[in-house]
């Protein structure tokens, strides 16, 4: 379990705070959608997760240790695919048979078939890829640690369209029921089917913490007319379908797929 | 977990070689290069051609002369050393500069004190070892030189040793060995402090800051034995009639010296633990 306590953060040389007396307990066997408008602090939150900032006042612990002590046994459990990240010019191979000592769980089965399922051979050079593709040999690895801790900032930038769906399909096999991944994101329909929690960061604090079990037996999300716009609705933008509508959900309404986007323009316009 | 496992040390530090071998192979050869460029300038360029030499003075006056070429290339090579390893302890963290970098490297699931000792270690070697085997590959390719062209070969690594050595001779007191010891260290710390702290232009910016303290501290002490009327002038060793006189102040100043590098050292370790993904633009608090 993550627990963020209290904390407080802002960055060297700029007069605002990011955080401000910010509390959080993130758990296990959850992938969590972290949803944010630009510099509400989402890449920030996650460094902070990871032990990579300090917090000026309050906790970050992970299992109850403080992440900023940056112990080894913590960070053999966390892995954190930054948006732009740094990868030595060597052999994939290579880069595997050097750090896989360092994470007690690796599995050489796991990276196999995520690199499979991401059309990549296991005899590729990382100094010869294309972005997308060393996101997806990252990404590869970062799984195949079986870290307990998996972050990922915007992890389909970069990557084409079959490959969204790729990703969704490695995290999906690779979700275990001790591990917790959190995505950060502004792509919100190429994760939105593989979340099951949903976090919405405001100025300063959290507008939204909320299971997608517990969004869709309070809303339904669906189309309508401007005849069938009734009191109900809580939220609307015309699209070229009809009305895109969040409503109260009644007794006898269908569960719908959430549609995140809407869920966070309601959000972040309702506030 | 410990703060240092041996174990997972020598594997982070083979990782360390392993993933920067293209940047070591390619100083390794900038080194070579330059050292042999300089023993070509030491031996070819200044001074009186050998062919002149040999036919003004005769081949054994003109081969004393030459060996002092090759001796100042034996000097030159002594100095890139020393060079090297301030420039090598500057950027220690060099690998950390942008925020991808400095991510993956605190990322990397072993301790504080192995992350910091990994790069240093790198450094060491790599350029002590990098810059000796350098200057010894650059004198064979200078010898080889000299035989095709029918020079007489006289080979400068002998001279390095020499030069290296005699501060460690029998004739030299322990007390002159320690000194120069801990001269260098004491210099190589300033370095490697000055590598943690400033983010950028890291050599740049540690030469200036030590040549200000040298200034503000002459210009104190100058001031200080002004106004209180003491003379801030004295020997705390010299020779005198080829025999080494030690003035009781030296072991003042040699503990001073050993303890502000153990702080160096420190401090710069310290610096490192706090350091955090973004930081200052110019320094790593």
């Amino acid at each position: 379990m993550i627990e963020v306590n209290n904390i407080s953060f802002k960055y060297k040389g700029q007069k605002h705070l990011v955080f401000d007396g910010f509390s959080l307990q993130l758990e296990e066997n959850r992938i969590y959608g972290l949803l944010g408008k630009n510099g509400t602090g989402k890449s920030t939150l996650l460094y902070l997760l990871s032990g990579l900032l300090r917090p000026t006042v309050g906790s970050v612990c992970c299992d109850g240790i403080a992440t900023n002590e940056r112990k080894p046994a913590m960070l053999q459990d966390i892995f954190l695919v930054a948006e732009e990240f740094d990868l030595p010019n060597v052999s994939l191979k290579e880069y595997v048979s050097l750090n896989r000592p360092f994470y007690p769980r690796f599995s050489e089965e796991v990276l196999e078939r995520c690199l499979a399922d991401f059309e990549l051979s296991g005899d590729i050079h990382l100094g010869e890829l294309s972005m997308g593709q060393r996101k997806k040999a990252y990404m590869s690895f970062a799984l195949a640690t079986q870290t307990k801790y998996l972050f990922m900032d915007e992890p389909t930038n970069g990557l084409d369209i079959p490959s969204k769906s790729q990703f969704r399909k490695v995290i999906a096999q690779n979700m275990t029921d001790d591990r917790m991944v959190i995505i950060s994101t502004h792509q919100v329909h190429d994760v939105e089917q593989l979340l099951d929690h949903i976090l919405i960061l405001d100025q300063r604090s959290l507008l939204l913490n909320a299971s997608v079990q517990d969004i869709s037996e309070q809303y339904t999300f669906e189309y309508r007319t401007p005849q069938q716009m009734d009191d109900a609705v809580l939220y609307a933008e015309p699209t070229l379908q009809g009305n895109a509508v969040i409503a109260r959900r009644q007794a006898g309404d269908a569960e719908t797929q959430i549609n995140l986007e809407l869920l966070f323009n309601y959000k972040t316009q309702n506030k | 977990m410990n703060n240092f496992d041996l174990h997972r040390f020598s594997q982070a530090l083979k990782c360390y070689f392993m993933t920067s071998r293209r940047t070591w192979l390619r100083y390794f050869g900038i080194f070579t290069l330059v050292m042999f460029m300089a023993d070509l300038f030491f031996t070819r360029i200044q001074g009186h051609n050998f062919a002149d030499m040999v036919e003004w003075w005769g081949l054994e006056e003109a081969i004393y002369l030459y060996k002092d070429y090759v001796g100042s290339t034996a000097v030159f090579g002594l100095v890139f050393f020393f060079i090297a390893m301030l420039f090598g302890a500057s950027f220690l963290f060099s690998h950390m500069k942008e925020t991808r970098q400095r991510t993956t490297y605190l990322m990397w699931p072993v301790s504080n004190l192995e992350k910091y000792l990994v790069p240093l270690v790198h450094n060491i070697l790599l350029l002590g070892v990098g810059t000796l085997v350098a200057y010894h590959l650059a004198d064979a390719l200078r010898v080889l030189v000299d035989w095709t062209t029918g020079r007489v070969v006289i080979w400068g690594s002998p001279m390095f040793w020499d030069i290296v050595s005699r501060p460690f001779d029998d004739s030299a007191p322990w007390q002159l060995t320690a000194f120069v010891i801990g001269s260098y260290l004491w210099f190589h710390s300033l370095y490697i402090l000055g590598g943690s702290l400033f983010r950028r232009q890291q050599f740049l910016l540690t030469s200036i800051a030590i040549v200000i303290g040298f200034f503000l501290f002459v210009w104190t002490t100058h001031t200080l034995a002004e106004v209180s009327g003491v003379n801030n002038r004295f020997e705390f060793m010299a020779l005198h009639d080829g025999v080494w006189h030690v003035h009781w102040s030296y072991y003042i100043i040699l503990t001073a010296e050993y303890g502000l590098t153990a702080l160096h050292y420190w401090l710069s370790y310290k610096i490192f633990c706090r350091m955090q993904v973004i930081n200052n633009k110019w320094l790593n608090v």
